[in-house]
């Protein structure tokens, strides 16, 4: 990244009077920490895929991924770029993801509930639930789930 | 921070595969592997970024809508056992 047309610096610098290859720096060195906050973010959300547990819970940390993980790292990137259309491109990929990745992740819960996957719930998680189990009242259809559970097995 | 962050991904890509081979049901499957087609957006255009900005970019934002779009066939398929 050679700050050699800096078009995000230049109306910076002239508003400033700085240096423009100085204000490239600097929006280089603002540009780190958004960058690694996002890889953090992450690298949690992946050992969260991988250790929750059960699929409604994994959900959960699949959606920061999507969500906060990637608009942190693409703006990062945007900063430092030194070509306003590379920022344009970052910024449309992360309007997509940011689109796209809550309605395949809804898609994916949608599907999973109506093929009968149910929440994992411990003894007592679903106390006070209503009778009704049908697909607009899903805590009950959970407490209907989890006391058929208890009466079928040990 | 280049190789810090490429580091980071690529070993958060291999846990969620993990899980992707592991999963009980096939939605921790599909889910594990959308997560990786995200992981995998992020990791094009941080390549692309610093290697030839522009080209790479793309073929990120390609295969940020290839990945939805086979998320939801697969689903679809999935739930009605066709496309149509």
């Amino acid at each position: 990244m050679t700050p050699s047309a800096p078009s995000f610096s230049a109306p910076i610098a002239d508003l400033t009077g700085f240096d423009a290859h100085a204000v490239a720096t600097a929006l280089e060195w603002i540009s780190v920490a958004p960058v690694l906050v996002g890889t953090l973010i992450v690298f949690t959300g992946a050992l969260g895929v991988a250790r929750f547990p059960d699929f409604y819970a994994r959900v959960h940390p699949a959606g920061m991924i999507d969500a906060l993980g990637q608009v942190l790292i693409l703006a990062g990137l945007g900063i430092a770029s030194d070509d306003p259309w590379i920022a344009l491109k970052l910024a449309l990929i992360s309007l997509v993801l940011f689109i796209t990745a809550p309605t395949s992740t809804h898609a994916m819960v949608r599907a999973a509930w109506r093929e009968g996957l149910r929440p994992w719930l411990q003894p007592g998680d679903a106390e006070g639930a209503l009778e009704e189990d049908n697909d607009e009242n899903p805590a009950a259809a959970s407490a209907a789930w989890l006391r058929a559970e208890e009466d079928a097995g040990p | 921070m280049k190789l810090v962050t490429a580091t980071l991904l690529l070993l958060a890509v291999a846990i969620i595969l993990f899980r992707g081979v592991k999963g009980p049901t096939i939605y921790d499957r599909i889910l594990a592997v959308n997560s990786a087609g995200t992981c995998a957006v992020i990791l094009v255009c941080q390549f692309g970024f610093f290697s030839e900005p522009g080209f790479f970019l793309d073929t990120a934002l390609v295969y940020a809508l290839i990945n939805f779009i086979a998320t939801i066939a697969i689903l679809k398929f999935i739930e009605h056992r066709s496309l149509a």
